[in-house]
């Protein structure tokens, strides 16, 4: 059987566009730039704003270490964002979604493990402004990580471009929340839940939605 | 691969050879019919084209190809359904079976019986059986663990049998895992 010819049309579109192309960068250099994103959120955020005003009376592999394991969660959940964006290298729904699962449990784990050693401020003195506040702050503190994410997605091929802004918000979130555990003031788990992991949730969301209307922009 | 991303014609010329018949008949599963298959493997080649940077080398070139390619026919299908077109009349592609899926029965009528499995136990049979990519390509490419691809292509071909069974097919032979 004879090697099929390209059909003119195809070859010429080829052609006419077939400039040289440096690949992408491995998924672990990409993760690594937003990871570095991160971090300098992380350092202008405990240089720039300061602790909780606890954080004395929490140990401190409860402090600063959950911080850590949660940044390093933030980071496995931008490398398998990174990697969703490549054809052919797609996450199995599985692992995604139990990495997303285990991120949420482990923030709500340590919201309350630190509860049981400082109490911080009372949730009743809470009001819905300092909720919301926190939540603000969560999401500003999101955004950098999250916008170097989705470019860093974009400029990649996802065949789920869904999956992968899911991934990469929930991953810009975590790194936040890394951030909240060490400034917000207030430990008591239904303030974690409704505002921190409130944010956690929205800021995914927002990842996929991103995602999901670039995906159908780009169809 | 490496070549074409480096600008060269005659490496995409190559690869467009290589591929074109494979891709046509994976892309066959999702629309059943010849002239749509090739309409789609145009319209992918040119999706390879303007995603050749995401390729790295020396990763296997078949999942990232397959990959854009059932995210072309996904999105063909989603399109075809905003607009609510009915499908063409079926239409059997003439291409190639590897001795294995041949065993099975003639290749007419694996074709219409394989049309009758669920559209994931079709594609990873496709896949895996016809295509002979692994397990681990085949999640690659769907999105789902080596293990579960393992399972669809068990069931569908389990399926496949009873299938030729039911027709008097006579010679269920042994095939790939």
């Amino acid at each position: 059987m004879s090697a099929p010819p390209v059909p003119e049309e195809l070859l010429k579109a080829v052609t006419d566009d077939l400039q040289p192309v440096t690949p992408l960068a491995p998924v672990w250099r990409r993760t690594l730039w937003a990871l570095a994103i991160s971090a300098l959120v992380f350092a202008a955020a405990v240089l720039g704003l300061g602790l909780r005003s606890d954080i004395h009376s929490i140990p401190s592999w409860l402090g600063w270490g959950c911080s850590v394991v949660e940044f390093l969660a933030a980071a496995l959940l931008l490398g398998l964002a990174l990697r969703e964006s490549i054809p052919g290298r797609s996450v199995p729904l599985g692992s995604a979604f139990a990495a997303l699962g285990a991120s949420v449990i482990y923030q709500l784990a340590v919201g309350y493990v630190t509860w049981r050693f400082s109490p911080g401020l009372p949730w009743e003195i809470q009001t819905l402004g300092q909720g919301m506040s926190c939540m603000m702050s969560d999401t500003m503190l999101a955004l950098p990580t999250l916008v170097v994410t989705v470019w860093l997605i974009v400029r990649a091929f996802p065949t789920r471009a869904w999956m992968a802004g899911l991934l990469g918000g929930a991953g810009a979130a975590i790194a936040s929340d890394a951030i909240t555990h060490l400034r917000c003031p207030v430990s008591n788990l239904r303030h974690v839940l409704v505002w921190h992991t409130g944010a956690v949730i929205l800021i995914s969301a927002t990842g996929a939605l991103i995602g999901y209307l670039w995906g159908r922009w780009r169809a | 691969m490496t070549r074409y991303q480096q600008g060269d014609t005659e490496a995409f010329t190559g690869l467009y050879q290589v591929l074109k018949a494979p891709l046509q008949r994976y892309l066959w599963t999702f629309v059943r019919n010849t002239s749509t298959a090739e309409d789609l493997a145009q319209e992918a080649f040119l999706q390879i084209h303007r995603a050749r940077h995401t390729y790295a080398s020396p990763r296997p070139v078949r999942p990232w190809v397959y990959a854009i390619s059932r995210h072309v026919a996904l999105m063909h299908l989603r399109s075809k359904r905003r607009r609510k077109e009915s499908l063409a009349a079926e239409d059997l592609p003439e291409i190639p079976v590897p001795p294995e899926m041949d065993r099975i029965g003639d290749t007419a009528t694996l074709f219409t019986l394989m049309a009758q499995l669920p559209k994931a136990g079709q594609e990873v049979l496709t896949l895996h059986h016809l295509l002979g990519l692994s397990f681990q390509e085949v999640g690659d490419i769907l999105g789902v663990a080596p293990g579960t691809a393992k399972v669809r292509a068990h069931r569908a071909l389990k399926t496949l049998k009873e299938l030729v069974t039911d027709e008097g097919g006579s010679d269920v032979g042994a095939t790939r895992s």
